[in-house]
């Protein structure tokens, strides 16, 4: 009997406690941090895409450390909340209130993976916070009707097109063969491509599925060296991209094969060897830039942490973005932040370019940046 | 047409290797034992890991060697171990009850993987270099020879061994008749035991080479050249080992020429739909089942 009233007082405790000293801190009015203006940021910083995460959150301090650098905004001093939201839907949802019942917090950089980014968004709509994404790709994030959301990447579905565009443009290449791994990301940016190709008036030679199950893609490599294409578009992940460029190396097929960011993993040059040299591989973020600011930002950040290890350069920028609308402000509130990044007239130069919203908060001229293996390594194309 | 041809006798060659490991167990017990592309994943795998441990330190054809020596040895002790814990029990048992027992250690097998090293694809980086040629149009190369050599090589050793050695013939005396075999002396489960020797050592010899040939290993590549090593030996006719080697090259082609001139999108449906056609129209296999 004495047990169970121990337990039941200290789990009133327990749930009493938080509520009195959660609620003492929301106490200020909202933005009004005594000299301080407070952003938010939320990545993975642990599991399987910590390393990633970090590397997003390692690039965001550092655009809040150069503008505290550069005196602030107003004479005032940036302070960066940072969580974890562990890649996890659920607790990306948990971290959103925790950021959205803060009231200091007036934006947002965050989150980076689209499964949370998701669910995420409807809790920051309701709390008034402006969003600026850095990372999310999934099309239906911007879908959702609010006015919260500024998407920096380009989107998933408009990938295809880019790659297409890259080879009419850049590489004077029209005779297209397009090859999917049967897949939904894999067919989805496949199918894409065949339709941006089509609309510039090109027939691709091919259109075919091989499957992620297989390896031996001989019998569809045999069929593309009949056909001759000048290049051959793949849509799937990078381990059958890989067996395909070499199996087609091997079997004397040696056009350059073009790929969507499901194939932008250094463990493709691994299996593949030298084979895939030549080859180009899109992505959201690139591992270079060009301008004096952006070779600054490079070798900064390779200084500080040896290397990039995803979308650090969307990191830098989408916090720039941010901080640009806080500058731009009238009032240095939510709402304050919300009326720039909202207005259609709102543009950043960034180090990777100029960088406007849409209505729905997509991006304008989605880029991708394309990348060319040389030596088994990515190399930014300049395009 | 030649290329798909040569294509399709060296995909097929992979494939028989397989199917010959389940026309030998079935051959003497009659049952299915579904974990032969496993054996060859697990196989690729321990090779894999001879080849990160010993590649920068030995020179390269003792590392390949090592790494064939491991392969053989991880295969047969899962074989052996897979044999003893969940099919040797229930040796009277139904038939039903082996194949359900066998369809879960290859289930095992693939998840200790997955979990234990990792559901990425692996880079199965050769240690050795093999030789491009080209020759009347047809692009081949010196591992794809050596696949041929190894599956004809496999194909006569068992030949003889069936023919010629004391376990041979008792294999062949225990498929004919288990009892009649065991009151004539022959000591079942020794057999037994030898069949799965030689069957884990044909999915290690398959796993390896779909590992250098192909580049990666992967926790689930066994699954599918297991499906279809198990579709060849139906379709040869199980339990009969030159059954499975003509249905193991009919269906490579066949498998290549239909995905590089019909559809590539659909040719495992082909695969299986030639299986089901076989089998209604020649129920006991091409050459019959094996005695």
């Amino acid at each position: 009997m004495r047990i169970r009233n121990m337990v039941l007082v200290l789990s009133v405790c327990c749930l009493v406690l938080p509520i009195l000293v959660g609620g003492c801190g929301n106490g200020g009015s909202e933005g009004d941090e005594g000299g301080e203006i407070v952003i938010g940021a939320v990545a993975p910083m642990t599991g399987k895409y910590g390393e990633m995460g970090n590397d997003l959150l390692a690039a965001i301090r550092i655009a809040v450390e150069e503008r505290n650098a550069s005196g602030g905004i107003d004479g005032k001093q940036i302070r960066l909340v940072v969580e974890d939201d562990k890649a996890s839907p659920k607790d990306a949802v948990t971290v959103a209130h925790k950021m959205v019942a803060d009231s200091h917090i007036i934006g947002l950089v965050g989150h980076m993976n689209s499964g949370t980014t998701l669910p995420a968004s409807s809790v920051y709509h309701d709390g008034g916070m402006a969003m600026v994404m850095p990372v999310p790709t999934n099309p239906d994030i911007t879908k959702q009707g609010f006015n919260n959301l500024f998407r920096v990447p380009i989107t998933d579905d408009k990938q295809g097109p880019a790659c297409v565009a890259f080879m009419l443009d850049k590489l004077g290449k029209s005779g297209i063969a397009v090859v999917h791994n049967k897949q939904a990301y894999g067919e989805g940016i496949a199918t894409e491509a065949r339709k941006a190709l089509e609309n510039a008036g090109h027939t691709p030679l091919a259109y075919m599925g091989i499957s992620a199950d297989d390896q031996d893609y001989r019998a569809v490599i045999t069929q593309l060296k009949r056909l001759g294409p000048d290049a051959v578009f793949f849509g799937g992940g990078y381990s059958e991209a890989a067996i395909l460029i070499k199996q087609s190396r091997e079997q004397g097929l040696d056009v350059p094969f073009v790929m969507g960011d499901g194939c932008f993993d250094s463990q493709l040059m691994e299996i593949a060897g030298a084979a895939a040299d030549g080859c180009y591989i899109s992505n959201i973020a690139p591992t270079t830039a060009p301008g004096e600011r952006a070779e600054a930002f490079f070798a900064n950040f390779l200084e500080m942490h040896g290397k990039i290890v995803a979308f650090a350069p969307l990191g830098y920028v989408s916090t720039n973005i941010l901080l640009d609308a806080v500058d731009k402000a009238e009032a240095k509130t939510r709402a304050g932040v919300l009326a720039v990044l909202g207005d259609p007239e709102f543009s950043y130069d960034s180090i990777l370019g100029e960088v406007a919203f849409d209505a729905v908060g997509d991006s304008k001229g989605q880029k991708a940046f394309m990348h060319i293996i040389e030596d088994g390594r990515f190399k930014t194309v300049d395009w | 047409m030649l290329q798909q041809i040569w294509n399709g006798l060296t995909l097929g060659a992979l494939y028989g290797l397989i199917a010959i490991g389940y026309t030998l167990i079935f051959g003497i017990i009659q049952v299915i034992f579904f974990a032969q592309g496993e054996l060859s994943m697990l196989a690729a795998f321990a090779a894999l890991g001879v080849l990160m441990l010993l590649a920068a330190k030995l020179p390269a054809g003792a590392v390949l060697l090592l790494a064939v020596v491991a392969a053989a040895a991880v295969s047969v002790g899962s074989g052996l171990l897979a044999e003893r814990a969940a099919l040797r029990p229930l040796r009277s048992a139904p038939r039903v009850k082996p194949l359900i027992t066998s369809l879960g250690v290859s289930i095992v097998f693939q998840n200790l993987i997955m979990v234990g090293v990792g559901p990425q694809p692996f880079a199965f980086v050769t240690p050795v270099s093999f030789a491009n040629y080209s020759a009347l149009g047809v692009h081949f190369n010196s591992l794809e020879i050596v696949i041929l050599l190894v599956l004809a090589a496999v194909v006569v050793v068992i030949h003889i061994l069936l023919r010629r050695h004391r376990y041979g013939i008792a294999m062949k005396a225990i498929a004919q008749s288990r009892d009649g075999a065991r009151l004539m002396g022959i000591q079942i489960d020794r057999t037994v035991v030898v069949a799965f020797v030689l069957s884990s050592l044909t999915a290690a010899l398959a796993g390896v080479l779909m590992a250098l040939y192909y580049g990666i290993a992967k926790f689930d590549m066994g699954f599918m050249p297991g499906i279809k090593g198990f579709t060849i030996a139906i379709l040869g006719g199980i339990g009969n080992i030159y059954g499975a080697l003509l249905a193991a090259l009919l269906i490579g082609v066949s498998e290549s020429i239909f995905a590089g001139y019909v559809s590539s999108d659909y040719r495992d449906l082909f695969v299986f739909a030639v299986l089901v056609l076989t089998l209604i129209v020649r129920p006991q296999g091409l050459l019959g089942e094996g005695k």
